[in-house]
């Protein structure tokens, strides 16, 4: 992953909630509303 | 869930109600990518074993939105519990930012969690130490903090050895009981549903003794049942 460092992460973090918010991007467009659910351990 | 009880993750899982591959990932999630360049990240595709990622950094630190990547077959195999899942899905808030994403029912999270661990006890049934130690009331906050303390500490050492799948194995056992169990006492379940939804996995019906053995543990005041005739709770003829 060259210069990058993955670290684990709760739904309070920053980068966490922006990635949220980049994924809640793809309703605003008509072929890709309605079609994405968050699963796994970020949803619990 | 309170923030104290939230298991960290390196990667946001989605599932897709559609199929998706490599080419259609690219320009399916490209308002992802664009949404993260716009507000400072570097954005990158990738093509993992089994899944589309799309790959976002800023400031040397780096996090994964995981897409499945499924064929035309695979997903007409999977379609029936996708939109199962989709009718039950429940929008959130993202906190203070004002956007929404759609995000699957607690049972949806649990049943595949549940599914997996059953493979591992078929697999290895010295895992059973886990869920022997987990006790049947609520948990308190030192409890959930002790498991906390100890997926952690798994997940450190299943860093520095890759190549140890046993470790791996217990790490992600430990794991997902966890999440089942918190995820039951914060959130709770449907039990209706979250009956259908754990037999809606192959692999909990085709090892029942094994489910059963998960479900006694981790849900003990659950009716639920894996297979048809031994459950306790009230079906109607529009189940939930």
């Amino acid at each position: 992953m060259g210069q990058f460092q993955y670290r684990a992460r709760t739904l309070d973090d920053r980068m966490v909630q922006d990635g949220l918010c980049a994924v809640a991007a793809l309703e605003e467009f008509p072929e890709t509303r309605d079609k994405v659910m968050v699963v796994g351990g970020i949803a619990t | 869930m309170p923030s104290s009880c939230r298991r960290a993750t390196s990667d946001i899982d989605l599932a897709v109600v559609e199929p998706l591959s490599y080419s259609r990932f690219n320009r399916f999630a490209s308002p992802i990518a664009d949404w993260l360049q716009a507000h400072g990240y570097s954005a990158r595709f990738e093509k993992a074993h089994a899944t589309n990622r799309l790959v976002y950094g800023a400031e040397g630190e780096t996090m994964v939105i995981e897409f499945p990547r499924k064929s035309e077959r695979n997903f007409a195999k999977k379609a029936k519990n996708l939109e199962r899942e989709f009718e039950h899905s429940r929008k959130k808030l993202v906190e203070e930012r004002g956007a929404t994403y759609r995000v699957v029912s607690p049972e949806d999270i649990a049943a595949p969690k549940l599914a997996r661990c059953t493979t591992y006890l078929e697999l290895d049934d010295s895992l059973c130490r886990y869920i022997e130690g987990v006790k049947p009331s609520p948990l308190s906050d030192a409890e959930v903090r002790c498991m906390l303390d100890e997926i952690e500490y798994l997940r450190a050492r299943a860093d520095l050895f890759p190549d140890d799948k046993l470790l791996a194995t217990k790490t992600r056992f430990l794991s997902d009981i966890f999440d089942v169990r918190l995820l039951s006492e914060s959130a709770g379940f449907n039990e209706r549903y979250f009956e259908r939804a754990i037999r809606s996995w192959d692999n909990i019906v085709k090892h029942p003794a094994s489910a059963r053995l998960l479900l006694n543990y981790l849900l003990p005041a659950t009716r639920v049942d894996v297979l048809e005739g031994n459950s306790l709770v009230t079906h109607d003829t529009k189940s939930a």
